[in-house]
C-alpha cells in the first residue's frame, strides 16, 4: 500500500489503539466503518487524534461518510483543511 | 402466495427487474442485478454438492454481496447464519463451530482471520470469498468428495429453517435461534402492511443483517419492490445527511442512532419532505427524543416497536397514539397474539405485571442445537390444551392498560432485587435521562449481601455538562422513591455496547462503581 504521512499516522493509531479493528491486508479504499474498523463511538477518538496532530477542526457536520468512507477520503479531508487553516 | 425467502426476491425481479434494489455509497443495483448474484451464489453452492438444510455461514461486510449471498443461500435449499462483520475471530469461529456450517461466504480479508481455524471446525468443508462481484473457492477440505446436490429451493417449504440468527446475549456465548421461511416472510408481511410500504420506497437499512428488525427491513423491502440503502452508522449527522439526500421515505432506527439523529444539525435547516416514518426499536427511547423528533419532524409517524428474535417481532403502537401513551410498546402486530402471564400462567389483571407470551406463526422453533434452551422459552399454551399451540417466553416483565396497550417494565434476567423491592433499571433510566445533561444512562444490580442487590448506575453525559454526582442524586430524589435511589454513581466517557448496540449490562455489573 502506498502510504502518505497522513495514513501512516491514521494506521498508527489504529494499530496502537485497541478500540479500532485493524483487518488484514488494509486497502486505502476499505471501507472502514462497514469493515469494523471504526463505529460511532470510536470516530469520535479518531476525530480527535485527527484534529490535534494536524492542527485542524472538525465540526460535527464533518462527521459525514463521504468523509470517513476510507483512508482516501480521510486524507482528502485533512488535506483540505488544513490548506484552508493555513490561508487563514 | 409466497412463502420462501427468495421468492420475494424473484418476484420483484420479475416485476421491477430495472428498480432500484440496493444504493450501496455511489453504486446503485436493481432487482435485475441482485437476482443474478443470488442465482450465481446458488449455482456455486448447489456445485459444491450443498444438501437440504446445511448452514452457510456468510461473514461480511454490510454490502451487496452480504444480500446476495443469503438470498442465494435461501433459493439453494440452505440455511444462511449471519455473522456480524465486527465479531471478533473467536467469536466467527464459536458460531462457525456451533451452527456445524458446511459453507462459509466472505472477503480474503476475513478468511485471512479465520484462516488457521478452517482445519480445526470438522463440519466446514468450503470457503469462498467475493473479490467485488466475483466469486471463487478460498479454501476446501482435501478429502471433500463432491457429491451431487439434491437441494434447490423446490424441495422447500414454509416450515423448513431459513436462518439461525446468534443472539447476542450480554453474558455467556450466543444462541442460534432457528427461523422458519413462514416465520420471516409473514413478519415481513406484518411490517409491510401496518408501515403502509408501496413500490418504490427507499428504506436506510443501518441496521445489521444479524439483528432481527434489520433482516425484516430488507425481507420487507424486496416484499413490496423498494430499496434498501446499505450503511453502517457513523454519526446522527451522517445518518440524516443520507437520508435527505436519497430522499428516504422509511429509517428503521435503535436508540443509539435515534437519539443522535433527533440532535442533527441537518434536522434543523433541512425539511425532510419524503421521511413518512421513522421506526425504533431495541430499546426505549427517551420521552424527550420523541417530543423532539415530532417537533422537527410534524409530517413524519413515529413508530415504537418491540420484539424479540425468538418470537419474529412482537408489538407495535399506532403512531397516532404516541402523544398519549409516549412509553407503551403499543399492541400485537398482524399475525401475533399476545398475553401477559402471572408465575402459574395465568391471565394478568389491568395494571398487573406479568412476563410477555406470544403466540402464532411467527414463533421460531427455539435454539439451535440446544433442546434444553429451547423447552424453557418455547412451550405449549398454558391457556389450552386443546391442539397443540407453542407459545414463546419473552423473558420479559409487561402490563397491559385497560385498552390492552403494553408497556414493557424490565427485562426478568435484568431486574433488580434490592431491599425486597423488585426494581426495573428501564424505570431508573428512564428518570435520569430526563436530566438534561444526561446523553445515556444505565442501572443495574450488583450483588450484596445486606441489600440483596444494591443499585448501580453508568452514565455518559452530554458535551458541555459536567460530572457532578451530588445534582445526578439530587434529582434521582425528586423523581425516584427511596428503595430506587442509585448506591452507586459512575461517569463513563461511553457506554459499553453490545454488537447490536445495546448496552452490555453484563459489562456494567461486573466494573466496580
Amino acid at each position: 500500500m502506498k502510504q502518505s504521512a497522513v495514513i501512516s499516522k491514521i494506521l498508527a493509531l489504529f494499530k496502537k489503539d485497541r478500540e479500532f479493528r485493524l483487518p488484514v491486508n488494509l486497502k486505502t479504499t476499505t471501507r472502514l466503518a462497514e469493515a469494523g474498523v471504526f463505529d460511532s463511538f470510536s470516530v469520535i477518538k479518531l476525530v480527535t487524534f485527527l484534529e490535534k496532530e494536524f492542527s485542524i477542526r472538525i465540526k460535527p457536520e464533518d462527521l459525514l461518510e463521504e468523509n470517513f468512507m476510507t483512508l482516501q477520503a480521510i486524507e482528502k479531508m485533512v488535506l483540505k483543511k488544513k490548506k484552508n487553516t493555513l490561508r487563514k | 402466495m409466497l412463502y420462501l425467502v427468495h421468492q420475494f426476491l424473484e418476484r420483484s425481479a420479475r416485476d421491477f427487474p430495472r428498480s432500484q434494489a440496493l444504493v450501496y455509497g455511489r453504486e446503485r443495483l436493481s432487482y435485475e442485478q441482485v437476482w443474478d448474484g443470488a442465482r450465481a451464489v446458488s449455482r456455486a453452492l448447489m456445485g459444491q454438492g450443498l444438501q437440504k438444510g446445511d448452514r452457510i455461514a456468510v461473514y461480511l461486510e454490510k454490502s451487496p454481496q452480504e444480500i446476495m449471498s443469503l438470498y442465494g443461500a435461501s433459493l439453494a435449499g440452505g440455511v444462511f447464519v449471519i455473522l456480524h462483520p465486527s465479531l471478533t475471530h473467536t467469536q466467527a469461529a464459536y458460531v462457525l463451530r456451533q451452527s456445524g456450517a458446511r459453507y462459509l461466504l466472505t472477503d480474503p480479508s476475513k478468511a485471512g482471520l479465520l484462516e488457521n481455524s478452517f482445519k480445526s471446525l470438522r463440519a466446514l468443508s468450503k470457503v469462498l470469498v467475493w473479490r467485488k462481484y466475483r466469486l471463487s473457492g478460498a479454501w476446501q477440505r482435501k478429502a471433500l468428495k463432491s457429491a451431487a446436490s439434491k437441494a434447490g429451493s423446490d424441495v422447500l417449504n414454509g416450515h423448513d429453517l431459513a436462518t439461525i440468527i446468534y443472539t447476542s446475549g450480554s453474558t455467556g456465548q450466543p444462541k442460534g435461534v432457528m427461523l422458519t421461511h413462514q416465520n420471516v416472510t409473514l413478519s415481513a408481511h406484518a411490517s409491510t402492511e401496518y408501515l403502509e410500504n408501496r413500490p418504490g420506497d427507499i428504506l436506510m437499512g443501518t441496521l445489521p443483517m444479524s439483528f432481527d428488525y434489520g433482516l425484516v427491513q430488507l425481507m420487507s423491502a424486496f416484499k413490496f419492490g423498494g430499496s434498501l440503502i446499505l450503511k453502517s452508522f457513523l454519526s446522527g449527522e451522517d445518518l440524516m445527511s443520507t437520508a435527505f439526500r436519497e430522499k428516504v421515505n422509511g429509517l428503521g432506527g435503535i436508540p443509539t442512532m435515534l437519539i443522535p439523529a433527533s440532535e442533527s444539525r441537518i434536522l434543523q435547516n433541512r425539511k425532510f419532505r419524503h421521511l413518512r416514518y421513522i421506526t425504533n426499536s431495541g430499546g426505549r427511547l427517551p420521552v424527550s427524543c420523541f417530543r423532539r423528533l415530532q417537533k422537527l419532524l410534524p409530517r413524519t409517524q413515529i413508530y415504537s416497536m418491540y420484539g424479540f428474535t425468538e418470537a419474529f417481532r412482537a408489538s407495535y403502537l399506532d403512531p397516532a397514539r404516541l402523544h398519549a401513551r409516549p412509553d407503551s410498546i403499543g399492541k400485537a402486530i398482524p399475525n401475533a397474539r399476545l398475553y401477559v402471564l402471572d408465575e402459574k400462567g395465568r391471565e394478568c389483571r389491568a395494571g398487573q405485571i406479568g412476563e410477555l407470551v406470544q403466540a402464532g406463526p411467527l414463533v421460531s422453533r427455539g435454539y439451535w442445537r440446544d433442546p434444553d434452551e429451547t423447552a424453557k422459552k418455547i412451550r405449549q399454551n398454558p391457556l389450552h390444551d386443546h391442539y397443540a399451540d407453542p407459545v414463546c417466553y419473552s423473558g420479559d416483565w409487561v402490563k397491559k392498560d385497560r385498552e390492552g396497550y403494553l408497556y414493557f417494565v424490565g427485562r426478568k434476567d435484568q431486574m433488580i432485587k434490592s431491599s425486597g423491592f423488585r426494581i426495573s433499571p428501564d424505570e431508573i433510566e428512564s428518570v435520569l435521562c430526563r436530566h438534561r445533561g444526561v446523553q445515556s444512562a444505565a442501572a443495574v444490580g450488583i450483588a450484596d449481601e445486606v441489600l440483596g442487590q444494591r443499585i448501580k448506575v453508568s452514565l455518559v453525559m452530554k458535551k458541555g455538562f459536567l460530572r457532578k454526582e451530588e445534582e445526578i442524586r439530587r434529582h434521582c430524589q425528586k423523581y425516584l422513591p427511596a428503595y430506587m435511589q442509585p448506591h452507586g454513581i459512575q461517569f463513563l466517557g461511553k457506554m459499553p455496547l453490545t454488537a447490536h448496540g445495546k448496552i452490555h449490562r453484563g459489562l456494567l455489573a461486573g466494573r466496580k462503581a
